[in-house]
């Protein structure tokens, strides 16, 4: 039987990280290492901790139950501990186990001490882009913003949300605003693990100022009758959103919103 | 660059005049036109009885919802019918919050719709 080995570093790319490197078989008679190993660490001060499983090759239901255990006094220190490069085979036991709706699993260190600064840190993530003001546009600008907000773990629900959120406000920053050549539309999204915001502007076409003036008749209620010839776009987007805001000025129009992440 | 949307037909056994359409893709702003031609031109060629599968429709926006609800009025004044079936979740919430609930034929599946036509 291949031997256990259990190894402590912290992260090149965050020192305030730890790495817990496992290689071998974790079977029964390890469990009495993983203990002592990660009591060592929640006396510490480094309490995230990412376990490289890259070098693992078996693992047995008691030591999941053990690294669960040790998880739990991460937890109740402010810590946490992640999966990271498990093989195939160790991560259907974890499957099979249920243990992958308990642990964060990643491809990689990296991935996981990223997954530190983003829950860790409330790192914001900024994008901004610019696109002429026409309609072809909005798709492909809607479904980078979905998947920006999918990519930092927001629930498809609420990613869905948000496109719908940043469609809407696309296409009504395109048809109300000015069509001269040249003219752009803005788009400004700010991400943390809380909350996504986002800023769309655009330039005002002199002749929609009228339109402007009225828009609170347009946010008063979604909803739509047979009648209408059209949507209800802004007022969708106020129900999405949990705060809302729109700023007019001579120049232009820029419509606010922020979406609370969803748990 | 508009959104990519394709509409699939199918013949409902025993039941002339209806169709069922699939639509594949997203609903929005840039395709909502050919989508109007195609509807209007199976309403046109007398096909009064539309059942609409939206079982691989991923995204539909307000403007979308707009000519659905025009799908459904025309089909009505013509004395036939447009009904709704397979909504996703996320659709479904946007429908629900647009208030369009009460004012489309909505069915669980198309079981369902073809047994109310």
């Amino acid at each position: 039987m291949k031997s256990f080995h259990i190894e402590i570093s912290e992260s090149k790319e965050c020192p305030d990280v730890t790495i817990v490197y496992l290689k071998g078989k974790m079977g029964h008679g390890t469990i009495k290492k993983i203990r002592e190993t990660f009591n060592t660490i929640v006396q510490g001060e480094k309490v995230f901790v990412v376990a490289d499983m890259s070098g693992v090759e078996y693992l047995s239901s008691a030591s999941v139950g053990e690294l669960m255990g040790c998880r739990t006094s991460l937890l109740e220190k402010d810590g946490e501990l992640v999966l990271c490069a498990l093989k195939l085979e160790v991560l259907e036991t974890l499957t099979a186990l249920d243990a992958d709706k308990i642990f964060k699993v990643y491809k990689d260190v990296r991935s996981a001490v990223n997954l530190y600064f983003w829950e860790f840190q409330n790192k914001v993530e900024r994008v901004s882009l610019t696109f002429p003001s026409q309609l072809s546009f909005v798709p492909a600008v809607r479904q980078l913003i979905r998947r920006i907000a999918e990519q930092k773990e927001y629930t498809s629900k609420d990613a869905f949300r948000i496109e719908t959120i940043v469609d809407e406000i696309c296409n009504n920053a395109v048809e109300h605003g000015s069509k001269t050549d040249g003219k752009e539309v803005q788009v400004s999204v700010a991400i943390d693990r809380h909350k996504i915001e986002i800023a769309i502007s655009n330039t005002s076409d002199p002749e929609k100022v009228e339109i402007l003036k009225n828009i609170s008749k347009y946010l008063s209620s979604p909803k739509i009758s047979f009648h209408d010839k059209r949507g209800r776009g802004l007022a969708l987007v106020k129900m999405l959103s949990n705060d809302f805001k729109i700023d007019n000025s001579d120049i232009g129009t820029c419509v606010h919103v922020t979406k609370i992440r969803e748990e | 660059m508009k959104s990519q949307i394709e509409l699939k037909y199918e013949d409902i056994k025993d039941k002339t005049g209806a169709k069922i359409v699939r639509f594949v893709g997203d609903l929005d702003a840039t395709n909502v036109e050919s989508v109007v031609e195609e509807i209007f031109g199976l309403l046109n060629q007398g096909t009064l009885n539309i059942i609409a599968d939206f079982e691989k429709l991923r995204y539909v926006n307000s403007t979308g919802l707009g000519i659905l609800l025009h799908f459904s009025k025309s089909a009505k004044e013509r004395g036939g019918c447009f009904k709704i079936a397979n909504v996703n979740e996320n659709v479904y919430e946007i429908i629900e919050i647009i208030g369009a609930t009460t004012l489309l034929d909505l069915y669980d599946d198309l079981d369902e719709a073809i047994k109310s036509i």
